[in-house]
């Protein structure tokens, strides 16, 4: 089994920190997983379970995208 | 090819409501083109209607707009409209978009093994943000547009007789585009969406033939 982003300690204080530059109002809807706002998203991850571990894997694969300079093929 | 095109989209909740709307324009661009629609809406949008709809129309074309989960996709109050291993032979010889959660993962692929020319969809789960006081109005939802215009460029392509493998990479593009858009505007108001945008582009799907064209 792949290890998990959300079990990263200091992954975990990074996704919060950029959920929490979004604006509070706005839903996200997550396919099966139903509609969510930021303060749930913030809870998923604080818990770690799989949402958590989603918007973990979404928000290290953006930041892997900008380093990696794939930004503005 | 036969130029049917049959459109799933119930609208049961807020998600299946900004899909609905979206697929409304969908309706008007086959429409226009003169192609016969089967336009399964709201509640019409069950198993039953749709099987039927699927045998006796021959549709060439399927776009499924709904909840969806690895094996299946849904339609009115998530009624499972097509499974692996259950009903997918009968996608046999069709092009399919699936703007649905996961479903390129298993159904996808075992759509193609049952004879599906292309089946184009996401292998993780489409995500889109939405602004609460858009909800009434989702065609004037600005930040969701961001997310369903790739999309709906996509079927618009292939409306356009384009080969799956073109609509596809126009699809991205169009994501890539929204992305940069983003990244170069100062203070943009959507910035907080790239993540989820990159998301979107980086698990859309095509299995099959990338040459097949409706």
């Amino acid at each position: 089994m792949e290890p998990r982003e959300i079990d990263n300690q200091d992954v975990k204080k990074l996704v919060i920190a950029r959920l929490n530059v979004m604006p509070k109002e706005i839903k996200i809807s997550i396919g099966e997983d139903g509609e969510h706002t930021v303060s749930d998203l913030i809870g998923h991850v604080e818990k770690g379970d799989d949402i958590g571990e989603k918007m973990a894997r979404i928000q290290m694969d953006y930041l892997r995208f900008l380093t990696e300079g794939k930004a503005y093929e | 090819m036969n130029k049917t095109v049959l459109l799933t989209r119930p609208n049961h909740d807020n998600t299946t409501r900004y899909l609905f709307y979206w697929a409304q324009r969908i309706v008007i661009e086959a429409e226009a083109k003169g192609f016969q629609l089967l336009d399964l809406k709201e509640g019409r949008a069950n198993r039953k209607e749709f099987e039927s709809m699927v045998g006796s129309k021959e549709p060439s074309l399927i776009l499924f707009y709904g909840h969806g989960s690895s094996c299946k996709v849904a339609g009115y109050n998530d009624e499972v409209l097509i499974e692996a291993g259950d009903n997918d032979g009968i996608l046999k010889s069709k092009i399919i978009h699936a703007l649905s959660c996961k479903s390129a993962q298993i159904l996808g692929p075992r759509s193609i093994d049952s004879g599906a020319l292309t089946y184009i969809g996401y292998d993780e789960d489409f995500i889109f943000c939405c602004i609460p006081e858009k909800t009434s109005k989702p065609l004037e939802d600005k930040l969701a547009s961001l997310f369903l215009n790739p999309p709906e460029l996509l079927i618009k392509n292939l409306l356009k007789g384009n080969s799956t493998g073109v609509s596809v990479g126009r699809a991205k593009r169009l994501f890539m585009d929204n992305i940069q858009k983003l990244l170069t505007t100062e203070n943009s108001e959507y910035d907080y969406a790239i993540p989820y945008l990159l998301w979107n582009m980086n698990h859309l799907k095509l299995i099959g033939d990338e040459e097949a064209s409706f």
